[in-house]
């Protein structure tokens, strides 16, 4: 099994100390080589931004995980197909866009078929996952994750064209090149893209201006 | 529109507008969200459990869902028409006809179709309930024949025959499924296909006896005779005009059924008609 070595904790320890060093290119290589410890350090790196990418996306952090270690299973076992043509970071961000892109399609459909989605509100609960906190929240921090929550809603508002270069460009902090290689687009209809999904937010959180 | 040239610009190339730092400030101070703790162990537990042909075939997936229920549509709609295209609009019948042609008589199914003459002329050549009396026989007769016997019937009533004698006489009846006309039974009496071949033309009557001969236009011009031939020894010549056989009128379109015999040939001879005896 090739992630023997990702729950014991001495041994993360021990592996990650040399592998830390690696590329990610090289990580792969050790992968494809059957180095499992490489590709317990390619999860280590990439598990955080990846599920706070998807979790920007789709507001839905449970929905997110479950995608984020569905992107790494896809890694994975099409590992070999994997080229080093471009960065792995582009890679695995493409595919965690696509799988985030099918499941709001799969929402739509559920949406459309769905005959109790008649009767139901458009009030939702904005939950974030935070680790738990046992220090009394004074209210500055309560007025922020009410902040947080309506800013999370209004992306979840844009269209996806907007949506995926906005949250790679200003939460994920991606270079444009970077983002038009995931989106597989020019990098001027990448730049129009980001200034328009600001536009649309600008729009949506005015009152927080 | 006014070209904003801070619109395609931020911190990588240039400033950004106001509204838009504030928006990618916004953006940029929200909470990084990690994974929960147990996702190592979640997503080793995924692998393990996963096939690599779920995820390698997933890329094929698209296909299977649109391609594979288009193909199948196309397969029994082809089936269909292929289907409805053979039985040529028959209208259901043809499988019971099918099922009936290979125990009709011969003798009984070709001169319906192709000397066209009537039903008398059939259930006369038939033997009337001969002593050797098959299922097959009853069925075509019963389906053949109603004029014949009622014809009869009609005859054999002046002779003062009763109606229940008239009526034990005639000749048993098909039953037939609800719905079924024995028409088309009789209509697909003889079955199609070159082994089944039922009429020869004339050219081909005339090389069975021996003759050799080419139309002209409204008779036959004998150019050869085979010798011992039929036709040599009922003394037909090369030159001999051939106007009838049997006393049909013989062109190129004129067919004789299968087994057809003729007793008599008019010719032109010298500007002299003769009728000439044929002697098998």
């Amino acid at each position: 099994m090739a992630l023997d070595k990702i729950e014991t904790g001495a041994e993360v320890h021990r592996t990650s100390v040399s592998e830390k060093k690696l590329s990610d290119h090289a990580l792969i290589e050790a992968t494809k080589n059957g180095d499992e410890a490489a590709f317990a350090e390619i999860v280590a790196r990439y598990r955080n931004p990846i599920t706070n990418y998807l979790y920007r996306f789709l507001n839905d952090y449970e929905e997110a995980v479950d995608l984020s270690q569905e992107t790494f299973v896809r890694v994975y076992f099409a590992i070999e197909r994997y080229h080093t043509d471009y960065a792995f970071s582009t890679y695995i961000y493409r595919i965690a866009t696509n799988l985030a892109i099918s499941e709001i399609r799969k929402r739509k459909r559920r949406t459309i078929l769905s005959l109790t989605g008649l009767f139901q509100t458009d009030v939702e609960d904005v939950t974030e996952f935070q680790p738990p906190d046992t220090r009394s929240l004074p209210d500055e921090d309560l007025l922020e994750d009410e902040k947080a929550g309506v800013i999370a809603k209004a992306i979840e508002t844009l269209p996806v064209k907007y949506r995926v270069p906005i949250i790679l460009r200003d939460i994920e902090g991606k270079t444009y090149d970077e983002i038009a290689e995931i989106m597989e687009l020019g990098l001027g209809t990448t730049k129009s893209r980001i200034s328009r999904a600001r536009g649309l937010l600008k729009e949506k959180l005015k009152h927080y201006f | 529109m006014k070209y904003d040239k801070d619109k395609f610009t931020d911190g990588e190339n240039g400033t950004l507008s106001v509204d838009d730092r504030k928006v990618a400030e916004m953006l940029g101070n929200l909470r990084i969200i990690g994974a929960p703790k147990d996702f190592d162990h979640r997503l080793k537990a995924r692998i393990a459990n996963a096939s690599p042909s779920a995820h390698t075939a997933g890329r094929f997936f698209p296909v299977l869902r649109y391609v594979m229920p288009l193909a199948l549509f196309l397969l029994i709609g082809g089936a269909f028409i292929w289907n409805s295209a053979l039985n040529g609009g028959q209208n259901g019948v043809t499988p019971i006809a099918e099922t009936v042609q290979p125990v009709i008589p011969a003798t009984i199914a070709r001169p319906a179709i192709i000397e066209n003459k009537s039903v008398e002329t059939a259930t006369s050549a038939a033997p009337p309930q001969s002593e050797n009396f098959s299922p097959a026989k009853i069925e075509v007769t019963a389906v053949r024949q109603p004029k014949a016997s009622s014809r009869k019937v009609e005859t054999v009533s002046e002779n003062g025959i009763s109606s229940v004698d008239r009526a034990l006489k005639q000749a048993p009846k098909t039953i037939l499924p609800r719905g079924f006309d024995p028409e088309p039974i009789v209509a697909n009496v003889v079955p199609p296909g070159p082994e089944n071949k039922k009429q020869f033309t004339v050219r081909e009557f005339l090389a069975a006896i021996g003759i050799d001969a080419v139309f002209a236009g409204s008779f036959w011009k004998v150019g050869s005779v085979v010798k011992n031939s039929p036709a040599d020894n009922a003394g037909l010549r090369t030159g001999d005009l051939i106007e009838s056989i049997d006393g049909r009128t013989a062109d190129e379109q004129t067919v004789f059924a299968d087994g057809f015999k003729a007793k008599t040939i008019k010719i032109v001879r010298e500007s002299k008609t003769l009728v000439i005896d044929l002697k098998y």
